[in-house]
Parts: structure tokens; C-alpha cells; sequence
């Protein structure tokens, strides 16, 4: 998401909105016997106004299940629930006199309502700037929910290369005739010393296996990325010509790993603070309702 | 280039007309004259070493009639009596070395060659045969015995193995008398890459290269009933078979079944992979496509009241087909018959062939077909079926059938056709010809003098032009299209295209005369015609343009340029949130037609989903025709799709794919889904495509590649917008 | 070989549902959308399983409410009912439910409307005065005063204490004081002047205007024998102290008015003959004279031979009337004569000169025996409230010396002199910034009230028990809110543990 030019219409339309609310309140507050408060005819109205942006922001993920319906561009209705959601907090402070809520649920409602608008600010900020990092870090991105997927094809990927040129199956263990077991497909068999190929399947059995298999790169030293060019490099070295390209392709299937695991993080952090800002809004939104009905009766 | 013109010749003190460039051996026989050949088959270009073809074109020499192409005034003699004593010679000369009578010969009696000499009563020859033939006996071949002394370097088997069958294992090696056929590099048979077609075999004229009794070729177990093998005497007494080697058929004898059916059972299904052939002995069947009455809708229906409620919200257009205009609709499929949209169900009769295509081509079947009483009929392998189609007798009942029965239906169902009176279509009957081309093969070169319009029966064909960088391929074209109109109604009357057979193609060719009567007597057909042409040729103006105005980049690589709208995601604008995907869904059916993942151009990611391709090669090859496109952009798969994924994997961005969907209630068979080919259709019976709108972040856009790119590779990049408010977005609002 | 990547692999290593699975992603957002509002509505559903509407509380309730406990029900109760059966939804707290326990005497039958009692006692604000209303409550009608009927009394435009409230009325208009009793403050306040047994004291304020604290506590000057006074003095002639304006108890009574008993006695003594020491009772004219007879007559009595004692020489009256004639000498001769000549010579002093030192006296005419008869005393007329409509505690500013605010007690000669300091001697230190050092609050409620508590009603009858506000089920008598106000409660003084009250 960006927030960029074609907010503008939003921006300047809540913050009219805004000052026509406080202009409101300024004399009302004066005036009012008793101090500004959600009971005042006034406050009840801040307080219908406040609610129903809030209820019009939480209505946004209702929006969402119906994507092909036309009742309102998602996109329209994203920008409603930035804007209206964000002033919908100084209207409830309007509503209650600038009070903090005095009783358990009042209190409680605007400590959750306050990091509800925190954790939200904080993830537009993060989505306004998280993809673009994504994109350029990342090229290998994927989608995130295929991610276990992609990294045991990865891990297939790579087994085969290195037993169509060793010879050995690497998640068996056996040895086979490698053309047979490249499905036909012709291979040229490198005749390797039994030392050079155990340096290939060493370091594919300690180093490079282990990192495809996880999730992650704990514990791997070729997580990173500068000492992972190192080992490839110091492998080439050790190993004839002739399989430098199956390296190389290892290489590669490691960096996407790589970059797979990063974009794993990216992508929490894009999406983790809905963790918060989602469970918690719903719940302010019930205590909301059960706030104003019960307010109402008292 | 020379004017197109036609040319005047006399053979046999008869007048011909030919168009320029045809040879006398074909002259003679558009004009009923028959010239005895060896090495000349119809379907392989002529290399004229047998020399058996000679006619007297009043030269010093005598010509050999299947290369020598015909030219104006000139007065051909194919009978006389010198060029008969010419023939004869030749025939005996090669009788000198032939090991008469031959395998072919002993056994089905057919030996062209041992035919022509005693067609030309020659006897014992007067010639010392070989005493050592130049290789022996080769039987390494499990299905294909070689006699080398048996083989008159005809070549034929050459043509059939590398034309024909591009696998290129035969060719000649030696020189002089010493020259014979070999195998790879001169290995057996056996040993080489020969992959046991028999196309060599069915080719050659002479027992040198003959059938050995294989194992394998046993079609007694189908399906569902066992079929019994016939005994070859009792189909030679069919009169299709007449003609046809006994010795072949005894040869072949698993290749052939007969099966009975009784009424009301399945002979085949829609969508299965096949590789035979059915001939009906007996009765009758029932040919359509699924039920009679539901298509399967991939969609989405509106049941329940709830989702009939939501529909009010969806803004679906269901099933609009005004923008055409046409009054009947065909789905095309492999049998004499074609299926209306309306109502896909036909009548096949005894007498009838169908499952043509899926025997020579390996397509699935189109439709599926059940007795609709008790029915005889004869399914046959491939070899049987090439067999069949060369006999004469056969092709000739076929053509028969054809004519008679579904000529003038598929006429009348090309759009174009369609105000054709019933005794022009009498009239044409008996003066079409069905021409059939082997894959590989030109029909008409660019540049070619047009003389003929083609109706294409079965088979694809893909036209294409000659350019500087390479070949520009305009578009393919399936049964039930029809091309060469371009050139016969223009003023210089040049082929403007080049037209290929992809496969084994069937076309209906209707001569110039011909075509000038029709489109002379209905002046509604000369302006469809004309307006197709023009659009045609519009249309290639501007994919020609569009080639020289692009910058030749790195963007196509990706093959960016063959798309006319691509789905582009924003990626510094997409959350990966899943939006566009769930709202694809959610418009289809539960199955998306796209995927967010694909390789990426700029910072915009091109979503794997339907690119309405310029050339839409996912449209080679379908069985029944479903996926086309109508008037617009749009690539959409019908709803007779009988999901058998060849446009799936001819696709190369892998934007189609197969998904189960239920089977309709009532439907024929066992299955209770039925699997059909989806893809994006650019949401045509929707205001603007659901990805587009559904997307939170206005990072989904749906462009023009060079419009929208263009700026961008001119250096000016687009900055980020609301889709409609940038160029060249597909805003169809 | 190297690695291809193809839109068409890409695109197709993919399973076309992921969208649709159900991954720990997707489940854990799923449990947590359904957990917290369940864990807030649980909290909720807790609470009002036990009937505790606590959550539900707009702010901590004030000290003295607090004894409620958890039971939003005493003051909260449904408005409508059937039987006892409650039915309506809301919960609004009406003038009723507090009446049931509190007493609200109406503050002007004139006046146009009256307010809720939540109006200007706000509940759920903390620890703070209920009674302090604000200054908007009282203004609301006091800004613009308009009655029901008629003109309105008072003035019409009051705002605050600054700057818009209208002098003291006492002291606007050139009221003067209706007393009758002469005092000169000046006299009292001047040093060296001469206390009882002719010691010099120095008189302090709070000498003779006894706080209400110490009105208890015996006169600093007074002696053993004078009478204490009491809060409530038996003296006839002491001017009735009204009932106080507030609920009794909380500090602001008012502060008494001196009388002779407790102030004057000690100096000013009623002498009346040489013979004796005592003073005659401070009383009426009547009791004085059958006072002095007694007296004498007991005298007489006992020492027979002062019949023939010299007669006094006429004294002359400090105010009296001089005669000019010669004075004919009167001799007693017989002890009735004496107890006449005497009698007539004590009241002649105190006619004269002593009682009139304070009193205003309006003689009648001699009789035809020459005897002055007895005078008539003016009602005293002391006022004992200067500003009825407010209560002013002398308490709270027991810790300010008197004539800091009566400045013009030291210097006033006259009793009519109206001794109250002006409102600007209050402004000076209540103007309305409270948190500023040195300054006090100024709201109205801190001198006016708005309830007249002189129309309070007795007996007080306790609406509630400690059971029932401790848990146990509501009493039904008390949630049921009766249409009519009841008229046997009363305002809460105590808080009434007795058991004769226990259910």
C-alpha cells in the first residue's frame, strides 16, 4: 500500500471533519453543566460518530471476504478505514470529555482503542514501506503460504543434482546407476575420486542439506550469505570442472533458500502486527456495542 | 515474381487448364489421367529416381512426369507406345534383381512392382540378376523385416522416415550398384534409433521392407468388452477393405477388433486418451458431447437463496452471446458429423469412421459416443487406419460419405457460408477435393499464385509470413476456419501468407472457378468473405507495426511482447495479501485463474494468468474446439471443454489448468467430476476484471504491454496511479 | 544443466488452493480474532453472571456512597415496573431513588424549574463533596432569575463571586442595625479598659461573641456564679437562635449571639442597693421589682434598726431626668415605709441610669402616688443572623483574627452600625483560584445552599441493611421506588446501625 497522492481527498476530508468537531466542542464543553461527558446529548452524538467510523474500519475485513461484490472499491474502503479510523480516537476523547474512561470498561476500552491506533499507524507505516524493501531484497520471492512447499521442492531439487553426480541417492543413501535414476534422461557419469566425491556429499550432508531441510538458518553457517560464497567458492576449487555448473546450481538453490528465509521475516513483520491491531479492535468493537447499550440504560 | 497465371497444356490430345507450377504428374491426375509410378508418393515430395513416370513431352528426352513441372502449350504423351516400350524396359530392369516374387508379394500379393510388370506383361528379364545382393537379410528389427534385394532405391522409405516422420533413422549410404538403404550409420535395424513406426514399412513399394509378425498389437481387451480379432478373410469381405493386403491384415491381426455393442453402452468417452480408430460395420450410435442438456457452467450458478441473493451484488452478464452474430453454432469434433451448441448430439451410421484424429494424432477424444442400437463396428490401430486411408476404395467411401453427409453441413456452419443455396452446395459436392497433408507439410507458399480456397476438415494449420528477422506466425487455424480467400480475391492473386500443416490436416479445397462462381452468384458471401480479408489483413498491418515500433529489449524475453494484456501486480505497492487471488476465486467458481508468482519485469511482478496471447498457441490442438476466441480479446474456454489439457501444456506461461469440477446431474458415465481446462477469461461477463477491483492497494493492473511499458522503456517511467488513470490500462468500464 | 526459471514453472509448483488451507498462520489469526473478544466478553458475561454491574462504571464513586458496595442497584433501578417485577430497560438514576434515602427540601416554590438531583450532584467522579454543585448549576437559573410568577426578589444577574454578586444586604441600602440595646463597640475594644473587680482588661472579639465551639465553655471573664450559657439559653429575653440551616453537625452553626448572661454580666452588674452585693436578675421590669421588695423585705427583717438609717442623697442620673425643685428628704418610719423609700431609690437606678445604659426604656407616667411605675422595655431586636440565606461558618476562619474582617468593630460608637464586613473583605481571599497560594474556593455552594433545610422533616428512618448491602438479595421494599416521595424519610444524620430497623 502506498499512501500517497490519491489520499489527499481523505486527508483534507478528516481533517475538516476534525475541526468541525472541535469547533463543536469548544462552546459545548463550556457550557455544559456538569463538564463535557459521553452523557451529554453532544457527547452521545461524538460518541455515535466515533463508533460508527470505528464499526465502518472493522466492516473493512467484512468488505474483504466479498471481493466481488460491488458495494464500494476494497480500495475505497481501505482508505475509509485509514482515515476515518484515525480520527475516530480524537472524536472519542471528543465524546468523553478527555477522560480516560473512569470505570473498569471505559478504562479498559481506551487502553485496548489506544493500541489499536498505535499498532495500526505503526502497520500502515510498515506497509507503505515494507514492499518495496521486499522487492528489491527478494527476488526470489514467492507466496508466502507455498514457502514449505517450494523449499522441499528446493531440497528435491538439489538431492537429485547431486545424485545424478555422485552416483549416490542422497535421501536414500543408495547407490544406483544415476542414469537410471535421472528417469532415462542421458547423463554424463563424472568419474570422480572417492575423496572429491566425498567432499561434494560432506558438505552436502552437513552444510547444505541441513540448511535446505529447515525452515530458517539457525545454526547454519551458510545462512550467510558472504560466508556461503565462500564455501561455494572453496568447493569449486576442490572439485573438477566439469560439475562446477551442478555448483553453481547448488549455489543458486541455496541462494533462493536464502532469500526464501528472508522474505519468511519480511513478510511476518509486514503482516504480524495484524495480530494485534485485529483480534484486539474486534474485541474493542464488542465492548464498544455492550459500552453504548449499557451506557445508554444507566 | 512471375504473374500468377494459369497455364494451358495438352495431354494425351486433351486440353487442361493447371495453375503454373504444377507438375505434369498432377495435371494429369486433377484430369483423371493416370501415370503409373514407383517412387512417387503422393504424400512425400517427388525425388524422381524411378524414372517410371515418364511421359513424352515431345523433348529429347523423356521427363519424369511427377517432378518435371508443366508449362503452357506444352503436349504431353503419357501412353504412347514409345513411352510404354520406356516403362517396360524400366520395369524389367528392375525385375532383373528382384527376388520375385517377394515377401510383399507372397504376402499380400501387392508388390508395386511385380504389379507394374505385369501390368506391362513382362516376363522373365532378360537382365542377370545380382549375384550377391549389397547386404544381407537384415532381421534385427523386431517388427520389420529388410530385404535389401528386394529394394529398388526407390527412397521412399527415406522420405517417409525424415518427412514424414521427422526421425530421420534412414537414408542412403554407398554409390553406384553398391548403394542400398541403411540405418543410422549403416547399423541393423535393429540397433539404430528406428523406432519401430513402420512408416518405411507401409511405404515401400516392394517387399524389401515388410511387416514380421509382432507381437503386441492386441486390441482384444478394451474398456469395457472384450473385442474379438477378425480373421482377415472375414474383413475382406467388408467392401471397405477391399483392396487392402490380406497378407497385411493377417499380418496385423490384433490391429483389428471387432466389437458389438448392444444399445444404450458406452463405445468411448469425452476426454480419454486414445489411439484408435472406429469403423461402424453395423447400426448406429449416438455422438454429443456430455449431456444433452448441461454444459458444464465453470463459472459459477447460482444456486441456493442465499448466493442468488449475492448475485444481485455481482454484476455477472451470464452466457452473452449477442455480440455474435451468428444464428446456429458448431462445436467441431473428430467424425463425419459436427455437434450444434444447442443441442451436441449427432447420428453416426454404419458406414461411418470416426476417431480419426485421436488415432493419427493422439488427441483425445472429442465426444463421447454410444450405441443407439445394436451396434457392430471395428476398432483399428493406427497402421491399419493408414492403411485404410491409402486405399483407394476406402478413401473413396469416405470422400463419399463426407460428401454426401457432412459437406454441406460444414459448409453451412462456417458463418461465411451460411447463405449458400442448396444446389450450389449440390453443385460443389462432387467438385470439392479432400486433400490431406501429412505434419510438416506446406499447403501453399507465400507468394504462391492463389488457385484455390480451403476449408479446413480436421486437422490445425498455422499461417504464417515471411520476414526479414524470421517467421511472424499470424494465427493457427482449426476445423470449421476456412483461409486462401485473401489471395483469390485480391487483384494480384499472391498467397500473402504461408500456410503449414501442424499435423495430420484434412482440407477441403474448392477450386478457383469454383470460388468465383460462389462468391459471383451470392453477393453475401463475397462481403463476409471481403470483411474477414479485410480484417485479416488489418489485423497483421498492426501486429507488424507494433514489431517494428518496439524497442527489441530484454522485456522480450519473457515473451512480453506476444501478450496483448497482462496482468500486472505492483510490487511496491502489493502487500501479498491474497486479495486479487481470493477475488478470482470467489468470481470462478472457487478455482483461480491466477497466480501471484512469476517472473518479474521492473518492480511490477506478471502474474501467471491468462496473457490473450497474439498467438495463441494453446489453441493448437483442441480436440473440440472450446478454447477460442470470439470477437474480443478475451481467451475463453467454453463450456464443451472436454478436458483432455493439451492447451494446458501447450501453454508456455502455464496460465491453464485442469481442475475437477462436479459432474452436471444426469450426465453419461461413472465419474461424478468431470475435469475441465480454466483460464482467464479477463472477467468479460464482469463490469472489469475482479483482481483489478478487488485489490486493497490499487496494485493489480491489467495492461497493454508495449503501451503501458512503452513509456517506461522510452525512458519515462509511469508513476504509481489508480489503474484507470494510467495509459494504456484495459479500463473496460 | 543449468537452473531455468520460467513464468511456467514458477507459476505452476504451486497448488492451487493455498489460498483455501488452513496453515498456522492463518489458524493462529483465527484463534486469536476468536479468543480476545471472547476473553472480553467472558469478563464481562463474569460480572454480570454475579449481578455486579462494577465494569459498567463511568468513575469511582464518592466516599460516601461507597458503602453501596457493588450493588449499582441501590441507586440504579429500572424505572418502570409491574408489581415488583421490574420491566423497563433503563437504569437512568432518578430524583426518586435518591429521595429514598436523602431528604431534597425545595429551594423556591417560585422557581420555574427544578433541576435533577444529578444535575448538580454528580455521582462518579471520585472523592470529592457531592454536595459542592457548581457554580453552572446555581447560574443556570441565577444568570437570568425568572419566577414562576411575579417579579423576582433577589437579583437577577448573579455569574460568580468576583465580580457579579451584589453586596451583602445588609449592608447595601444603608441598612442599619434594628437593635435596641445600645452598645458602643469602641468603648468595649479600647485598652485600659477596667474588667470586673476593676482589673484593666483588654477586650478580644471572641470575649463576648463566643464561636460556636466554645459556646460550651465558661466566660473568660466571667465568675463562678454567673449562669454558663447554654447552647440553647433558657433567658426569655435572649433571642431565639433559628435552626440551623444546615444539617446539624457539620460545623456551620451559627455563631450565637452574646447575651447578658454569657457576655455583659461580669462587668456590667445590676446593683441595686448598698445594703447588698447581689445584682437583681436580668429580667423583666415585674420580676426586678418583686426581686428588689423581697430582698428588702427579707432585710428588714433581719436587721430591724435600719429603718432608721440617714436617707441617700439624690443621685444623679448619668441620662436621667434632673430635677431642679429642692428635694424633700423622705424618712422611713416604719420598715414599710423603708422598703417603699429604698425600693423606690433602687428602681430609680436602675430605671435611670443602669438599665438604660443598654436598654431603651419607655417610662410611664408617674401615678398619683409619685411613683414612677415600670418602664417598658424595646424588644432587643438583636439579629441574631445577619445573612439568612447563606451560612457562614465562623469555624472555618477560626484561625483569623476578628477584626481583620469586622474592621469596623474597633471604631463603631453605634449600635445601629452594621458591623458584617462587605463581600469585598470575603473577595479578597475567595476568588475562585484555589490552587494559588493564599487563596480560597468561591463557589456558591460553599455559603449558599440550595435545599432549604429549614423545611427538613424528623424522624429519620434508615432505608437499608447491612445484609442487603453486603450481598445478599435487595430488600423489595426498597427497590421498589414508590410513586410518591416518601414523606417519612428524612435527611441522613447518622448512619443508623440500631437494630430495631434490621429485617
Amino acid at each position: 500500500m502506498l499512501i500517497d497522492r490519491t489520499h489527499r481527498q481523505w486527508l483534507w476530508g478528516s481533517v475538516i471533519g476534525l475541526a468541525i468537531s472541535v469547533v463543536i466542542y469548544i462552546p459545548y464543553a463550556h457550557f455544559t453543566i456538569g463538564g463535557a461527558r459521553g452523557g451529554t446529548m453532544i457527547g452521545i452524538l461524538y460518541g455515535i460518530v466515533g463508533f460508527g467510523f470505528m464499526v465502518f474500519a472493522g466492516l473493512l475485513s467484512l468488505r474483504k471476504r466479498f471481493p466481488v461484490w460491488r458495494m464500494g472499491r476494497t480500495s475505497t474502503w481501505m482508505r475509509g478505514h485509514l482515515w476515518l479510523g484515525l480520527i475516530s480516537y480524537p472524536i472519542i476523547f471528543l465524546h468523553s470529555g478527555f477522560s480516560f474512561g473512569k470505570g473498569a470498561l471505559t478504562w479498559w476500552m481506551m487502553v485496548i482503542f489506544t493500541i489499536v491506533i498505535v499498532s495500526g499507524i505503526v502497520g500502515a507505516i510498515i506497509q507503505h514501506y515494507l514492499p518495496k524493501v521486499m522487492t528489491r531484497e527478494v527476488p526470489y520471492e514467492t507466496i508466502y503460504a507455498e514457502i514449505p512447499v517450494i523449499r522441499s521442492q528446493l531440497l528435491d531439487e538439489a538431492d537429485v543434482k547431486v545424485a545424478e553426480v555422485t552416483g549416490v541417492s542422497m535421501s536414500t543413501g543408495a547407490v544406483t546407476n544415476a542414469a537410471e535414476d535421472a528417469g532415462g534422461v542421458i547423463v554424463t557419469l563424472v568419474q570422480m575420486e572417492e575423496d572429491v566425491r566425498n567432499e561434494l556429499t560432506r558438505f552436502y550432508d552437513n552444510d547444505l542439506r541441513p540448511f535446505l531441510e529447515q525452515p530458517g538458518g539457525k545454526g547454519c553457517e551458510i545462512a550467510n550469505r558472504s560466508l556461503s560464497v565462500a564455501k561455494f567458492a572453496n568447493l569449486k576449487t576442490l572439485l573438477p570442472d566439469e560439475i562446477h555448473p551442478v555448483i553453481a546450481d547448488l549455489e543458486s538453490i541455496c541462494e533462493e533458500k536464502r532469500q526464501l528465509d528472508h522474505q519468511i521475516v519480511l513478510h511476518r513483520i509486514l503482516h504480524g502486527w495484524l495480530f494485534i491491531h485485529a483480534p484486539l479492535s474486534l474485541a474493542l468493537l464488542l465492548m464498544g456495542a455492550i459500552h453504548a447499550v449499557i451506557a445508554l440504560t444507566y | 515474381m512471375a504473374p500468377p497465371k494459369e497455364i494451358t497444356l495438352t495431354i494425351d490430345e486433351q486440353k487442361v487448364t493447371v495453375p503454373a507450377g504444377t507438375t505434369i504428374f498432377d495435371a494429369a491426375r486433377m484430369n483423371g489421367i493416370p501415370i503409373p509410378t514407383l517412387c512417387h508418393q503422393q504424400n512425400e515430395t517427388p525425388v524422381g529416381v524411378c524414372r517410371v513416370c515418364v511421359v513424352d513431352v515431345g523433348a529429347r528426352v523423356y521427363t519424369a512426369a511427377c517432378i518435371r513441372e508443366a508449362e503452357n502449350n506444352m503436349v504431353v504423351k503419357t501412353n504412347s507406345d514409345k513411352v510404354r516400350g520406356a516403362r517396360k524396359t524400366l520395369v524389367e530392369l528392375l525385375m532383373a534383381d528382384h527376388p520375385s516374387p517377394c515377401a510383399r508379394e507372397q504376402q499380400s500379393g501387392d508388390c508395386e512392382l511385380e504389379t507394374l510388370a505385369k501390368s506391362y506383361s513382362v516376363g522373365t528379364p532378360r537382365f542377370a540378376k545380382r549375384l550377391t545382393p549389397s547386404h544381407q537379410k537384415d532381421e534385427s528389427s523386431l517388427s520389420i523385416m529388410v530385404d535389401h534385394s528386394a529394394c529398388i532405391l526407390c527412397d521412399r522409405c527415406i522420405r517417409g522416415c525424415s518427412e514424414i516422420r521427422h526421425n530421420f533413422v534412414i537414408a542412403r549410404q554407398g554409390k553406384g550398384y553398391a548403394a542400398a538403404i541403411s540405418f543410422d550409420a549403416d547399423m541393423p535395424m535393429g540397433s539404430s534409433s528406428c523406432v519401430s513406426c513402420g512408416e518405411c514399412m507401409v511405404s515401400c513399394p516392394t517387399g524389401a521392407l515388410t511387416n514380421k509378425k509382432v507381437l503386441g498389437q492386441k486390441l482384444e481387451q478394451g474398456a469395457t468388452l472384450s473385442g474379438i480379432s477378425v480373421e482377415a478373410q472375414e474383413l475382406l469381405e467388408l467392401p471397405v477393405f477391399k483392396g487392402v493386403s490380406g497378407t497385411f491384415l493377417e499380418l496385423n491381426k490384433g490391429a483389428v477388433v471387432k466389437r458389438t455393442y448392444r444399445k444404450g453402452e458406452v463405445i468411448c468417452h469425452e476426454g480419454d486418451y486414445g489411439s484408435t480408430a472406429f469403423y461402424l460395420v453395423e447400426g448406429s450410435v449416438d455422438i454429443f458431447i456430455s449431456t444433452p442438456r448441461a454444459h458444464v457452467d465453470t463459472e459459477g450458478s447460482q444456486e441456493g437463496f442465499l448466493s442468488k441473493l449475492a448475485s444481485k451484488l455481482k454484476p455477472r452478464k451470464e452466457h452473452q452471446r449477442e455480440e455474435e452474430n451468428t444464428g446456429r453454432k458448431f462445436i467441431y469434433i473428430d467424425a463425419p458429423v459436427d455437434l450444434e451448441y444447442d443441442h451436441p448430439v449427432a447420428k453416426l451410421h454404419a458406414g461411418d469412421l470416426f476417431g480419426e484424429m485421436t488415432c493419427m494424432n493422439f488427441y483425445p477424444r472429442s465426444a463421447t459416443v454410444v450405441a443407439a442400437e445394436d451396434v457392430v463396428c471395428l476398432e483399428m490401430l493406427r497402421n491399419v487406419l493408414d492403411v485404410l486411408q491409402k486405399n483407394k476404395t476406402f478413401r473413396a467411401k469416405l470422400d463419399a460419405n463426407y460428401r454426401a453427409r457432412a459437406l454441406e453441413t460444414h459448409l453451412k456452419s462456417v458463418p461465411v457460408f451460411a447463405s449458400l443455396t442448396q444446389d450450389f452446395i449440390d453443385h460443389l459436392r462432387d467438385r470439392v477435393e479432400l486433400q490431406r497433408f501429412a505434419p510438416g507439410q506446406v499447403i501453399c507458399h507465400q507468394g504462391d499464385p492463389a488457385d484455390s480456397f480451403y476449408l479446413v476438415r480436421i486437422g490445425f494449420i498455422k499461417v504464417s509470413e515471411d520476414h526479414p528477422g524470421g517467421e511472424l506466425v499470424l494465427s493457427y487455424l482449426a476445423r470449421g476456419n476456412y483461409f486462401g480467400e485473401i489471395g483469390l480475391l485480391s487483384d494480384e492473386g499472391r498467397r500473402t501468407a504461408t500456410c503449414t500443416a501442424l499435423d495430420h490436416v484434412e482440407v477441403v479445397k474448392i477450386h478457383r472457378e469454383d470460388f468465383r462462381e460462389m462468391v459471383g452468384r451470392f453477393p453475401q458471401v463475397r462481403a463476409s468473405l471481403e470483411a474477414v480479408a479485410r480484417d485479416r489483413i488489418e489485423e497483421n498491418r498492426s501486429r507488424m507495426h507494433n514489431l517494428q515500433s518496439m524497442p527489441v529489449d530484454d522485456f522480450l524475453k519473457q515473451g512480453l511482447m506476444d501478450a496483448q494484456s497482462l496482468l500486472v501486480l505492483d510490487l511496491d505497492r502489493c502487500t501479498r495479501c491474497d486479495q486479487c487471488v481470493k477475488a478470482c476465486a470467489d468470481a470462478h467458481d472457487g478455482i483461480t485463474r491466477l497466480i501471484r508468482d512469476g517472473l518479474r519485469f521492473e518492480n511490477y511482478l506478471v502474474a501467471t494468468s491468462c496473457r490473450q496471447c497474439r498467438d495463441p498457441l494453446c489453441m493448437v490442438g483442441c480436440p473440440v474446439g472450446s478454447i477460442r476466441r470470439r470477437n474480443s480479446l478475451e481467451v475463453i474456454i467454453e463450456d464443451w471443454c472436454v478436458g483432455c489439457g493439451l492447451c494446458a501444456n501447450n501453454c508456455p506461461y502455464g496460465n491453464i489448468n485442469l481442475h475437477e469440477f462436479p459432474a452436471p446431474a444426469g450426465s453419461v458415465g461413472h465419474k461424478a467430476t468431470v475435469k475441465k481446462a480454466t483460464s482467464c477469461n479477463l472477467c468479460y461477463d464482469h463490469p472489469e476484471p475482479s483482481c483489478v477491483y478487488a485489490c486493497p492497494h490499487d496494485a493489480a493492473h491489467r495492461i497493454n504491454p508495449p503501451e503501458f511499458f512503452g513509456q517506461m522503456l522510452g525512458g519515462k517511467k509511469i508513476e504509481a496511479v489508480p489503474y484507470s488513470m494510467a495509459p494504456g490500462m484495459m479500463d473496460r468500464r | 544443466m543449468a537452473r531455468k526459471r520460467t513464468a511456467k514453472s514458477l507459476g505452476q509448483r504451486h497448488d492451487f488452493h493455498y489460498f483455501q488451507r488452513w496453515e498456522r498462520w492463518r489458524l493462529l489469526r483465527a484463534g486469536l480474532m476468536a479468543a480476545l473478544p471472547a476473553l472480553a466478553l467472558i469478563w464481562l458475561v463474569v460480572y454480570a453472571v454475579r449481578r455486579n454491574a462494577e465494569p459498567y462504571s463511568s468513575g469511582p464513586l464518592s466516599s460516601v456512597h461507597s458503602f453501596t458496595g457493588k450493588r449499582c442497584d441501590t441507586c440504579h433501578t429500572p424505572a418502570l415496573k409491574a408489581g415488583f417485577i421490574s420491566v423497563g430497560f433503563r437504569k437512568h438514576v432518578s430524583d426518586q431513588a435518591c429521595l429514598s434515602c436523602h431528604q431534597a427540601p425545595a429551594h423556591q416554590t417560585l422557581q420555574t424549574f427544578t433541576p435533577t438531583c444529578a444535575s448538580c450532584h454528580t455521582e462518579h467522579v471520585g472523592s470529592q463533596h457531592l454536595r459542592q454543585a457548581q457554580d453552572e448549576d446555581c447560574v443556570q437559573c441565577h444568570g437570568d432569575l425568572k419566577v414562576k410568577s411575579g417579579s423576582p426578589h433577589f437579583q437577577t444577574a448573579i455569574y460568580n463571586f468576583d465580580a457579579q454578586h451584589p453586596e451583602f444586604a445588609p449592608l447595601r441600602n444603608n441598612a442599619r442595625d434594628p437593635g435596641t440595646i445600645k452598645l458602643n463597640h469602641a468603648v468595649h475594644m479600647r485598652s485600659g479598659l477596667l474588667g470586673p473587680n476593676s482589673q484593666p482588661v483588654q477586650m478580644q472579639c471572641q470575649d463576648c461573641h463566643r464561636p460556636p465551639a466554645e459556646q460550651g465553655e465558661p466566660w473568660k471573664y466571667g465568675q463562678a456564679r454567673v449562669v454558663e450559657a447554654t447552647l440553647h439559653s433558657q433567658d426569655p429575653h435572649n433571642p431565639a437562635m433559628p435552626a440551623e440551616p444546615v444539617r446539624p453537625g457539620t460545623g456551620r452553626a451559627y455563631m450565637a449571639a452574646p447575651t447578658y448572661l454569657s457576655a455583659c454580666q461580669s462587668c456590667h452588674a445590676l446593683q441595686f442597693d448598698s445594703h447588698f452585693d447581689e445584682s437583681v436578675p436580668h429580667d423583666k421590669p415585674e420580676v426586678v421589682h418583686a426581686f428588689i421588695v423581697s430582698r428588702l423585705t427579707e432585710y428588714i427583717k433581719k436587721h430591724p434598726e435600719a429603718v432608721n438609717e440617714p436617707p441617700r442623697p439624690m443621685r444623679i442620673m448619668f441620662g436621667g431626668t434632673v430635677s431642679r425643685e429642692p428635694q424633700t428628704v423622705k424618712i422611713a418610719h416604719n420598715a414599710d415605709e423603708w422598703i417603699k423609700l429604698r425600693t423606690e431609690d433602687a428602681e430609680n437606678l436602675l430605671w435611670h441610669k443602669t438599665c438604660q445604659q443598654c436598654h431603651s426604656l419607655k417610662y410611664i407616667q408617674t401615678d398619683q402616688n409619685g411613683l414612677a411605675g415600670l418602664p417598658e422595655v424595646a424588644q432587643s431586636n438583636i439579629k441574631p443572623v445577619w445573612l439568612p440565606n447563606s451560612v457562614f461558618s465562623h469555624y472555618a476562619h477560626v484561625s483569623i483574627d476578628c477584626k481583620s474582617c469586622h474592621t469596623r468593630s474597633l471604631t463603631s460608637q453605634e449600635t445601629s452600625d452594621v458591623l458584617i464586613p462587605s463581600i469585598r473583605t470575603c473577595q479578597e481571599c475567595h476568588n475562585g483560584e484555589p490552587t494559588k497560594m493564599g487563596q480560597a474556593q468561591n463557589g456558591c455552594f460553599l455559603c449558599h445552599q440550595y435545599h432549604n433545610w429549614k423545611q427538613r422533616t424528623e424522624p429519620f428512618t434508615p432505608a437499608h441493611t447491612l445484609q442487603e448491602l453486603r450481598g445478599a438479595n435487595p430488600s423489595p421494599s426498597h427497590s421498589l421506588l414508590p410513586s410518591q416521595p416518601q414523606t417519612s424519610a428524612a435527611g441522613i444524620q447518622f448512619l443508623n446501625l440500631s437494630s430495631s430497623n434490621h429485617r
